[in-house]
Parts: C-alpha cells; sequence; structure tokens
C-alpha cells in the first residue's frame, strides 16, 4: 500500500471552493472536480426536512495518508450537511500512483538514486 | 447438494485495480491506448476541471482535465505504471497523475470474468483436478 489516500467528496454544484479551501488548510495541494447527477431519495429528503439538489459536483484529491483524517475534519465543517454545501465526504485507500513529484523525490532518495 | 464448486476454488483469482488517471485535456484518447495495451475491461473518460488557482492554470495552459477511471488486473499494473511514466515524461503536457484503489468484491462470477478481462476459459488449478479424480476412483 502507498502511503496516500483518495478523498472524494460530493457537495452542492458550485459549492466546491468551500471544498478546496477546507483541504487546503489541512495540507492539501490540488484536486479534480467531476460534474454529476445526485439521486437522492423523497421519502429520505422528507424525513430528514432537506432538498437535495440534483446538481453535484465530486472533487477528488489525493492526500498523504497522515492528513487524510485533518482534511475530512475540516472538509466536513467547512463542507459538510451543515453548510450550504451539503457535502460528505470519504476516503479510499491506494495501493500506488504516477506522477506525484514529491512522492518520487522520496521513493529515489530511498532507492539511493 | 449439486456438486456446485465456488469459482474461486477451482480457479486463480486475480487482484482488480479500479485506476483514476488524471491528464491534462485532449491527452485522453493516449491514455485510453495505454489501458488498452494493458488489457484494461473498462475505460470511462470524464471531462474534469482542475482546482489550481487560475493565474497557475493559465501559465500551465490549462485547468480543464481528462479524467479517464479504468479497471486492471494487478499483475498489469506494472506495465501500465511503466507506460504512464515514459508517457508523462514526453513533454509539459502531457503529465499527469494515475492511482490504484484495489478492489474488494466484485457482483459475480461472469462480471468478474469480463472485468479481469479472461478472454478464454482459464482451465481449473491442479488441485482440484487431482481432488475430482480421487472422488471418481
Amino acid at each position: 500500500m502507498s502511503n496516500f489516500e483518495c478523498v472524494i467528496c460530493i457537495v452542492n454544484h458550485g459549492f466546491t471552493d468551500l471544498v478546496m479551501t477546507a483541504a487546503k488548510k489541512a495540507g492539501a495541494r490540488g484536486g479534480t472536480v467531476l460534474s454529476a447527477r445526485g439521486t437522492g431519495n423523497k421519502e429520505v429528503e422528507e424525513f430528514f426536512g432537506v432538498t437535495v439538489t440534483p446538481e453535484k459536483d465530486v472533487v477528488l484529491i489525493l492526500v498523504p495518508q497522515d492528513i487524510r483524517d485533518n482534511v475530512l475534519t475540516l472538509v466536513n465543517a467547512e463542507a459538510g450537511m451543515s453548510t450550504k454545501g451539503m457535502g460528505i465526504a470519504f476516503s479510499v485507500p491506494v495501493s500506488d500512483t504516477v506522477g506525484i513529484v514529491g512522492n518520487e523525490k522520496e521513493n529515489n532518495a530511498e532507492e539511493g538514486k | 447438494m449439486s456438486d456446485y464448486v465456488p469459482y474461486e476454488k477451482t480457479h486463480r483469482l486475480r487482484q482488480l485495480l479500479f485506476v483514476t488517471t488524471i491528464v491534462d485535456a485532449e491527452q485522453g484518447d493516449a491514455i485510453i491506448q495505454i489501458n488498452n495495451d494493458n488489457e484494461a475491461a473498462i475505460c470511462l473518460q470524464m471531462r474534469g476541471k482542475g482546482t489550481a488557482p487560475k493565474d497557475i492554470a493559465l501559465l500551465n495552459g490549462t485547468s480543464k482535465k481528462d479524467v479517464i477511471f479504468s479497471i486492471l488486473r494487478a499483475d498489469k499494473w506494472g506495465s501500465y505504471k511503466a507506460q504512464l511514466e515514459n508517457r508523462f515524461a514526453v513533454s509539459k503536457a502531457a503529465k499527469g497523475i494515475a492511482y490504484a484503489t484495489p478492489l474488494d468484491s466484485v457482483a459475480g462470477v461472469s462480471i468478474y470474468k469480463m472485468l479481469s478481462n479472461t478472454r478464454q476459459f482459464e482451465k481449473p488449478m491442479k488441485a482440484v483436478e487431482r481432488k475430482k479424480g480421487m472422488k471418481k476412483k
């Protein structure tokens, strides 16, 4: 396993700045935004008294494992369900990476290149 | 009970990886070609947007990205990674990142066969054949 994790955050359309600001505060370097469409359940919406906006943005952020918890905590605080972004965030483990500049330098240093 | 033997008891299963590759816009086709060379079963190309500030994005040329999701067998990851490293070294515009997430489970044997791109029927493992032979005797 590599020492990276992919943080995936799903927010209402137009609120990716909230996510990236929070993630950068926690030490993330950048992310990629994809457009998506939510398929919220009407009964659940009525029960919780929330409206699920169908237009969503998905933010993919690759972060080192040691800052993952900070990123998730800050993203939840600044773009979570209690904010206008109404975002949910989770992370998935990454087994290997290619093209991460800092990572390659570390690998080369370990291999003595 | 029938003689049903679960697929994983009779055939060697290979780890599958969910690979995400992010490159600048218009570079996606080259990445899909690399995926095809490495027997990826599925390639999904999407248009994304980088989150770098506008001035930095302008310096780099564009903030539009091609995001390619694909499913690869883990034994193909090494050659895919090597080919990607070569591709990313071609020019500044060809740079990108990729990462692999291991898959835990799939919904059935046929889906596994499709995702692992098993084009020809794999022969059962020898141990099971031997066991079956013993039962017949």
